[in-house]
């Protein structure tokens, strides 16, 4: 995707969703390229412009854990390897066998669009960052409804992300 | 008797298990990271269903060839041929032949009161996890514990209702519903 700042800006997008920065997401990830594909179960634990995104496998093996922060993302694999970079595309692209459009996704998996351009298709999928993606399936929490499977194809890569376990927290859950 | 033959003779006792199953996941700091509960059906050689009920569903069934995952809430099953990465996944190794073991894992045990604790080092590099124990009771496993090199500990707490019991062979074998996003690998 483009080099759009990695660092998410304030968003003068009203709708509840977008309010929402602190809660955290567990579910499940499928990812596929050209080349192979795999599936992973994912605890992502968004803190205000910090969070921690973990992805390892059904036996709690073959794991990666992302700690983001503006400007500085940190990787750990399961062999132990540390990486460091600013955004987190590059790295986990770079490091890993996933190539996942993060930055997009912190708004995705919330229902609603990234800054920056999109193209509507009908009302639950669009065309955004050269990625198509739909919310196939909704949720509710509280007073928001939040996506529970989503399904994103850029050319030769696609992902599939379902989450069943939302939590929202009003203010900041733990210190990351 | 060495470690490995030990845990042979006792993998050899073990044609069919079933049962179900308690899995605690937490990370290098000790927190929590995941429970989940589901059941298992086994039968050598290479015959497993094991299937996590929460906190999300996901079925592992083998027939001994082809290794069916479905994941009901991504819509996807993923098909492929059980190979010899797939040997270090703990399902595998409890349907797999014992006396592959050793060309796969450093094996010792420790022995405290009934319990036998095996150890298995994987030889290989990339393998999945830094250490897998296997527990056993009776000379019957009822758990078994995966680290990994985050410092991750994944135990999986066993209850085994039937042991040696006939299992239907139909069981193992995948029917993938309809419109499912299917990957074959």
């Amino acid at each position: 995707c483009t080099s759009q700042p990695s660092l998410p800006t304030a968003t003068d997008d009203l709708t509840p969703n977008a309010q929402l920065w602190h809660w955290q997401a567990q579910g499940r990830i499928a990812f596929a390229n050209n080349k192979n594909n795999h599936s992973a179960n994912l605890d992502w634990q968004q803190n205000g412009y910090n969070y921690q995104l973990q992805l390892f496998g059904p036996l709690g093996q073959g794991s990666a854990r992302l700690e983001g922060a503006p400007f500085k993302v940190i990787l750990t694999t399961s062999d132990g390897k540390q990486v460091e970079a600013s955004s987190p595309e590059q790295l986990l692209a770079d490091n890993s066998d996933w190539e996942l459009p993060l930055s997009n996704m912190l708004y995705w998996i919330r229902g609603i669009k990234a800054p920056g351009k999109h193209k509507e298709i009908n009302e639950n999928s669009f065309l955004q960052h050269g990625w198509q993606v739909e919310w196939r399936r909704f949720s509710q929490v509280g007073e928001h409804q939040l996506p529970s499977l989503l399904i994103a194809e850029k050319g030769p890569l696609s992902f599939r992300l379902a989450i069943n376990k939302w939590q929202i927290f009003s203010t900041p859950s733990k210190e990351l | 008797e060495s470690a490995a033959e030990k845990l042979q003779g006792y993998l050899k006792q073990m044609q069919t298990l079933e049962g179900s199953f308690e899995q605690l996941t937490v990370d290098g700091r000790g927190q929590r990271m995941q429970e989940a509960q589901g059941t298992l059906l086994l039968a050598k050689p290479g015959r497993f269903y094991w299937s996590t009920e929460q906190p999300f569903p996901q079925v592992l069934i083998s027939n001994g060839a082809t290794l069916w995952v479905y994941d009901p809430d991504l819509e996807q099953v993923t098909i492929q041929t059980l190979d010899k990465q797939a040997t270090q996944s703990p399902a595998i190794i409890l349907a797999g032949e014992a006396k592959d073991l050793t060309q796969h894992f450093a094996i010792d045990f420790s022995v405290t009161g009934k319990r036998v604790v095996f150890n298995l080092i994987p030889l290989e590099a990339d393998s999945l996890f830094e250490e897998l124990s296997l527990h056993f009771v009776d000379e019957r496993i009822n758990a078994l514990q995966l680290k990994d090199s985050l410092g991750q500990k994944t135990r999986v707490d066993l209850s085994i209702s039937k042991f040696n019991q006939p299992i239907d062979k139909q069981l193992f074998e995948f029917e993938v519903p309809a419109n499912v996003d299917v990957i074959q690998e």
